[in-house]
């Protein structure tokens, strides 16, 4: 090779490969001049510079540009890997960020957490989630502490994206491991000795904050929110559980979690819906419809611990006013709806199965639809009784409930301190309530004389 | 000084007259000569490193750019996009992939800035808006993945699809 | 596999190498080939990349977990540390053995070694930099941005080298001969000053490793080491020198000398900085030495002052100022000082020609021009026409402007708007001895300057509309351009208000001689032919210092002519009122009972008297006033100035009683006037029309009485003007605000202001706050 003559300054790189088995290649190389049709077709330049060349271009592409790249071979692979966790890549991630406008779903932080995913697929987990925690505390410098709600969201947005393909058993573990920085868990053992809520705000905001925006809010599977609930949840006592449930998905108002929000009496709760609540209803009924999604939550979460979950959800922290159940069960659909009333019926609340029923009625009408639902869960709830007694207790309960509906609403009218609109409002819903009551009872009626027949 | 030349000699033997103010592009030569001084006697300054063909080339872009202001230091949002060459660097950068990357090695060589920055950006331009696939047939670059890790690889390739 | 490899490598390459550094270092020099091969050995050397062996195909797994080798450490992917260290054990050898050949010198010794050797070092540093540049640009760079601080670029690298092999050894015996040095030099010494500065340029060139740990660049030069290894030795010598310095001259000469000594001190020091010190110290050393020798010496500085201010050594004095002004606030005392030294020679030159000065404006007055006028020129020169200084003098004139003995002797801070006004009128009197015009230009601006002094300056307006009034009407004004201009400076400086009255009466004069031509060709077109010879100026009432004189019966004579203009005025000017004002009329007689037709300048009284004449010879006193209704004292005076000229005689007495002590009083109202009708005079035109003493005399005081009155009025009318303004306000707040309203006028005094108040109050225009004595509420 030193036949090349001058151009000894070149047989330098030589000597490195000289071991290796491209050293054919190598000599091909140097003659870099020559006309295309020369060029062995089978000759990658771009792998062949140095590595601080190379960089230089790798820092002009956008992270999807660097994951096609990526995608094309195992070097090209490590040669990205390698371009990322060097200083050069710090760089790169810092300029990304910078220059990328920010939005949700396809903003920086998502391609990033793209990019990693990528780029981490081809590890062990041990690996892919020590590059993740690399990334996110060591390049970029992070808070971890959770003290800081918009790097809680990138951590969030980051890992969302990054762990999209990942198993169940992968997500769980990846909650482990990154809560060695986040400390979630031993928030929740702090809050689990808190005697009360709502004093330790703070603690409670924190809590809250660090599960949706990094564990719930921008995971995309519906799967993996549902094994990362569970994962929190695993193993703690079912009051706990509900306690929890409310802290993280339950009604704000001010930045504090609102704990005494739905055992407050609402005067004019017959005639006006409560939309205030719907983001909480809404989150809430999220969290049951998740938790079944989960492969791996599957198991400890059948329609019946689910039901006990709700039955102490809805006395925490302590008992929630009829109503505001019959909207969340709204949220929560059919299912869990009937279960509730199945189970108050069965195990003989008969007064509390009368007052919820009339409060789903209530609500029903407020929302204009789904009155065939209640009729359905009471029909299903109904028929589970089977003695004669337990069903004309329920009847006479229904009765009362409505009657006692009738006389708060007469009363209301006769303290005559309302509006004549209300005023108007008040007596189309109880028109709407005794057709409802009626049709309910006259329901009732037929089938148990059916049965009994 | 304008007019002033000094000899650069190419790895192959051939020697280029070029005048000073266009070889200082180059911070290489440029810091050499302040070092030194320009001397009477004129020393021919050999580059080992760059052939002939190339050298011309560099020259070529040189002479073309000589009266570019300076480029801003540190401006990395213009380092970044990469699509702002001028036509005149489009034309130049006409050439096949050995000779691009022999400039790139060149440029680096000399430090000359502003062709390093551009022929990095004609590279960045060759992979951009391409699928691995064609980034493959563009680089000559063998798909050696494992099947296993094509399929994961494939996997995590639905960038954007799934909303 | 490539570790090894890459030892090899390195080895060939530090062979190559060395050799040119070697050259580089012992200062040989070097051809650009041999350079070029240099740069391009460390080139090779960085580029031929040890990963490249990694990227074998088919062996993913092998290199995807050989990523955990290089864990952190991110150079390790580029070339170049090995090389850099490589340098720098060079270096530390190659230094070593230079600390060693210097570590037993002492003096300039040392100095000529070290500089010597640390200019060749930096620059050997500089090419072996540039021709390793490549590592620099990449391998430093990234070490860097993966949070080394400990790697520096490779100039960088040398000049730390430098700092901990070289100048840590040596900098005690640098730095001290270098003071050394120094301190011959301000003993007048010559020295090589190249030494010194050598010293410094290290010592600055080496400042950047100290704070590297903060600084986000790879070089970023501060002066640490300077600071604390030079500035803070060499400012501890400097105030040492000094003090000293100032101890001993001091002792031997006179401040003034030492000032001098001072100033040069200061220049040679700024001259040191410039020629051989870092710029950065300039302020910092001129403070310490400023501290040294002028502000602990200020004692002594101000009583040479006062010195200087007595011996009038102006120049000396501009330069101790200019000493004095470098120290902050140091020249406070200094503005007393001045302000009092003006204030007494103001007060002891005035004294001395007080004698004179209480009846002559002219001596008072440009006494005063001329204590200004020398003290103003001190001011310019000696204190750079400082505002601080201005301002002390203006404090100075002020004061003694207003109060001194011959204010003190005319009881009252009157006296000098009096005199001030009096001087005008001398000036602006026909015939005064100020001709150049250009001249009086110059003497109207020292009455300005003069005039700001003043603090009653309406007392000065009182005066002054009083005596152009009898310029105007006794047409004695010299020129009507000088009027105008010394109206207008008044009004520059006090505004339109104070001068409108003069205005007025200006205007006045004019309006009058149109409307008597006009009234010549109402004469004609009317044919009215039997009046006088006649002018006459139509002067508004509130606008002149004129009072109504006392009436009399006018004569047969002169009917035609009142009537008639009074009948051309009313008819133009409908519901105007005329009030003659006698005692400011005059005519002229012509006697046709003499041999010789004598003409006779009269006032009108005297007229009225003298036409009585024209029916009998002889008349009782009574008769007269009986005829004419003139007051009586008035006609007494009357009588008694045409009886001194002769032209009467009263047949009751004895020519030769009527001399100087004979008065209106000693006329009796039975005695009987005869006109003499043999009079003679050796002059043809005789002025009869000297002025009534009584009403000069009245003049002077009434204008002090007027003032006290006016202004009460004035003191009132602000009052009002302020509290209509604010509706309510607390009494100290009004009073200041009066105070200051009327600040251009006068001083009022607190007493009044509060006189005034009450009277408001009794008027019912203010009252007070019931709940608040202290606050007043206007009354719409």
């Amino acid at each position: 090779m030193m036949s090349i003559g001058k151009r000894k300054y070149f047989s330098i790189t030589d000597a490195v490969s000289s071991s290796s088995p491209k050293k054919k290649r190598f000599l091909q190389l140097t003659p870099f001049n020559v006309k295309q049709s020369m060029i062995p077709a089978n000759l990658c330049y771009l792998s062949q510079i140095p590595i601080e060349m190379r960089d230089l271009i790798l820092l002009k592409l956008s992270p999807y540009e660097l994951h096609q790249l990526a995608s094309t071979s195992n070097e090209y692979f490590s040669i990205v890997l390698n371009f990322l966790r060097s200083s050069m890549g710090t760089r790169y991630i810092q300029f990304v960020l910078q220059i990328t406008p920010d939005r949700r779903r396809s903003g920086a932080w998502e391609n990033l957490g793209r990019l990693y995913g990528l780029m981490t697929s081809l590890l062990p987990l041990v690996r892919r989630i020590q590059m993740i925690k690399e990334v996110l505390f060591n390049k970029l410098n992070l808070s971890d502490d959770g003290s800081c709600m918009e790097d809680l969201s990138r951590i969030g947005r980051f890992f969302g994206e990054a762990t999209r393909h990942w198993s169940e058993r992968e997500i769980a573990w990846a909650f482990s491991q990154l809560d060695s920085h986040l400390q979630l868990q031993k928030k929740i053992d702090r809050f689990y000795s808190c005697e009360h809520v709502g004093v330790e705000t703070q603690l409670e905001q924190s809590i809250r904050s660090c599960f949706r925006l990094v564990y719930f809010d921008s995971i995309r599977l519906y799967a993996h929110r549902g094994c990362l609930l569970n994962v929190i949840l695993y193993k703690q006592p079912i009051w706990f559980q509900a306690r929890l449930i409310y802290l993280l998905f339950g009604p704000m108002s001010l930045n504090k979690i609102d704990w005494e929000k739905f055992s407050r009496d609402r005067s004019d709760f017959l005639i006006y819906p409560n939309v205030d609540e719907e983001q909480a209803y809404f989150d809430l009924s999220r969290a049951f419809n998740v938790l079944n999604r989960s492969a791996h939550a599957q198991k400890a979460w059948n329609s019946n611990s689910k039901l006990a979950l709700l039955n102490e959800l809805i006395a925490q922290p302590v008992s929630w006013k009829s109503e505001y159940v019959a909207e969340l069960l709204f949220y929560c659909g059919r299912e869990l709806l009937t279960n509730v009333l199945i189970a108050f019926a069965m195990k003989n609340y008969h007064k509390e199965y009368a007052q919820l029923i009339q409060s789903l009625c209530v609500v029903a009408r407020q929302r204009k639809a789904y009155y065939e639902i209640i009729q359905m869960a009471v029909e299903d709830s109904f028929e589970r009784c089977t003695i004669i007694a337990q069903r004309n207790s329920i009847i006479i309960h229904l009765q009362n409930a409505f009657r006692c509906v009738t006389r708060n609403v007469i009363a209301v009218l006769a303290s005559s301190t309302i509006t004549p609109a209300d005023q108007l409002h008040y007596l189309q819903q109880l028109e709407a309530l005794d057709a409802q009551k009626a049709a309910l009872i006259s329901f009732l009626l037929t089938n148990q004389i059916n049965q009994n027949n | 000084m304008a007019g002033h030349k000094i000899k650069l000699q190419s790895s192959d033997g051939d020697t280029f007259d070029v005048e000073v103010e266009i070889a200082k592009q180059s911070a290489t030569i440029k810091t050499m000569l302040e070092d030194l001084g320009m001397d009477e006697e004129e020393d021919v300054i050999p580059l080992p490193n760059v052939n002939s063909a190339i050298l011309k080339k560099v020259i070529q872009w040189a002479t073309h750019h000589k009266d570019d202001p300076p480029p801003p230091e540190d401006d990395e949002n213009r380092e970044k996009n990469t699509n702002d060459i001028s036509s005149w660097d489009q034309d130049f950068l006409k050439v096949d992939q050995g000779t691009l990357f022999e400039l790139i090695l060149a440029a680096n060589y000399l430090d000359i800035k502003g062709l390093l920055d551009v022929t990095c950006k004609t590279v960045a331009n060759m992979i951009k808006g391409k699928t691995p696939e064609e980034i493959r047939r563009t680089f000559n670059i063998k798909n050696d993945f494992t099947p296993q890790e094509e399929e994961q690889i494939k996997k995590e390739n639905e960038w954007c699809e799934e909303k | 596999m490539s570790q090894t490899n890459r030892h090899v490598k390195l080895d060939e390459v530090w062979a190559k190498l060395l050799d040119g550094i070697n050259h580089v270092y012992q200062f040989q020099g070097m051809k650009k080939p041999a350079y070029m091969l240099l740069y391009t050995h460390v080139y090779d050397y960085c580029i031929s990349n040890p990963n490249q062996s990694r990227t074998v195909p088919g062996t993913s797994r092998v290199h995807i977990g050989g990523l955990s080798r290089s864990n952190g450490q991110d150079g390790a992917n580029i070339v170049g540390g090995e090389l850099y260290n490589k340098l720098k054990n060079y270096l530390k050898d190659y230094l070593k053995d230079v600390c060693q050949s210097g570590v037993d010198l002492q003096g300039e010794g040392v100095l000529r070694f070290y500089t010597n050797r640390w200019e060749k070092y930096q620059f050997s540093s500089k090419v072996m930099n540039d021709f390793c540049s490549y590592i620099n640009r990449h391998w430093v760079q990234r070490e860097f941005n993966s949070g080394r601080k400990d790697i520096y670029e490779i100039y960088t690298m040398a000049m730390d080298s430098w700092q901990k092999v070289v100048f840590q050894p040596l900098h005690k015996q640098v730095t001290h001969a270098c003071l050394d040095l120094i301190k011959s030099e301000r003993n007048n010494e010559i020295i090589n000053t190249r030494l010194i500065s050598g010293v410094i340029q290290s010592y600055v060139a080496l400042g950047f490793t100290e704070e590297l740990t903060n600084s986000s660049h790879i070089t970023s030069p501060t002066l640490t080491i300077y600071r604390d290894y030079f500035e803070l030795y060499f400012l501890h010598d400097t105030e040492q020198f000094y003090r000293l310095e100032a101890a001993t001259f001091l002792v031997h000469n006179s401040v003034t000398e030492y000032l001098k000594k001072v100033a040069t001190r200061l220049d040679e020091e700024v001259h040191r900085v410039q020629s051989y010190l870092h710029p950065s110290t300039l302020s910092i050393l001129i403070k310490k030495v400023e501290e040294v020798l002028i502000r602990d010496q200020l004692d002594a500085i101000y009583t040479e002052a006062k010195k200087l201010l007595r011996d009038e050594r102006y120049q000396d004095l501009a330069l101790l100022f200019k000493l004095t002004n470098r120290i902050p606030n140091a020249t406070n005392e200094l503005k007393k000082i001045v302000e009092n030294h003006i204030y007494e020679m103001g007060i002891n030159t005035i004294e001395r020609v007080s004698g004179t000065a209480i009846n002559d404006p002219k001596v008072y007055i440009e006494t005063v021009i001329d204590i200004h006028k020398k003290f103003l020129k001190l001011v310019q020169e000696s204190f750079n026409g400082e505002q601080g200084f201005t301002a002390a003098l203006d404090k100075a004139c002020g004061k003694f402007i207003n109060n001194n003995v011959v204010t003190q002797s005319a009881g009252s801070t009157t006296k000098s708007p009096e005199l001030l006004a009096r001087y005008c009128d001398a000036l602006l009197r026909k015939g005064s001895k100020a001709v150049e015009e250009t001249d009086l230009e110059e003497k109207f601006n020292q009455i300005m300057i003069v005039f700001n002094y003043i603090e009653d300056k309406d007392v000065y307006q009182k005066f002054y509309s009083k005596m152009l009034a009898k310029r105007l009407v006794g047409q004695l004004s010299a020129s009507d351009d000088y009027e105008e201009s010394m109206i207008s400076k008044l009004k520059q400086a006090c505004g339109f208000e104070y001068t409108s009255k003069l205005q007025r009466m200006f205007q006045d004069i004019g309006v009058s001689k149109t409307l008597l031509t006009e009234y010549e060709k109402y004469c004609e077109n009317h044919s009215i032919t039997d009046t006088a010879d006649f002018s006459v100026m139509v002067l508004s009432s509130n606008s002149w210092p004129f009072s109504g004189s006392s009436n009399f019966v006018i004569p047969l004579e002169l009917k035609s002519t009142f009537n008639s203009f009074t009948e051309f005025y009313t008819h133009r000017h409908n519901g105007r009122k005329l009030t003659w004002l006698h005692q400011h009329s005059k005519g002229e007689l012509q006697t046709y009972f003499t041999t010789q037709k004598y003409i006779l300048q009269v006032s009108t009284y005297q007229m009225v008297v003298l036409l009585l004449f024209n029916k009998v010879l002889t008349w009782t006193v009574e008769r007269l006033q009986d005829e004419t209704q003139i007051k009586s004292e008035l006609l007494l005076q009357v009588i008694l100035g045409l009886l001194k000229s002769k032209l009467l005689i009263c047949t009751d007495i004895n020519d030769d009683e009527i001399d100087e002590d004979f008065k209106e009083s000693d006329i009796k109202t039975h005695y009987s006037i005869r006109l003499s009708t043999d009079f003679r005079s050796k002059k043809l035109r005789i002025n009869l029309n000297v002025p009534l003493k009584s009403v000069e005399q009245k003049d002077i005081e009434g204008v002090h009485r007027t003032i006290d009155e006016d202004r009460k009025m004035v003191i009132q009318a602000a009052i009002v003007r302020i509290m209509k303004a604010r509706q309510t306000l607390r009494h100290a707040l009004l009073m200041q605000e009066v105070i200051q309203q009327l600040s251009s006028r006068f001083r009022p005094k607190i007493p009044v202001i509060k006189k005034c108040i009450d009277v408001l109050i009794e008027k019912e225009y203010l009252e007070r706050q019931s709940n608040e004595k202290d606050v007043l509420r206007y009354l719409a």
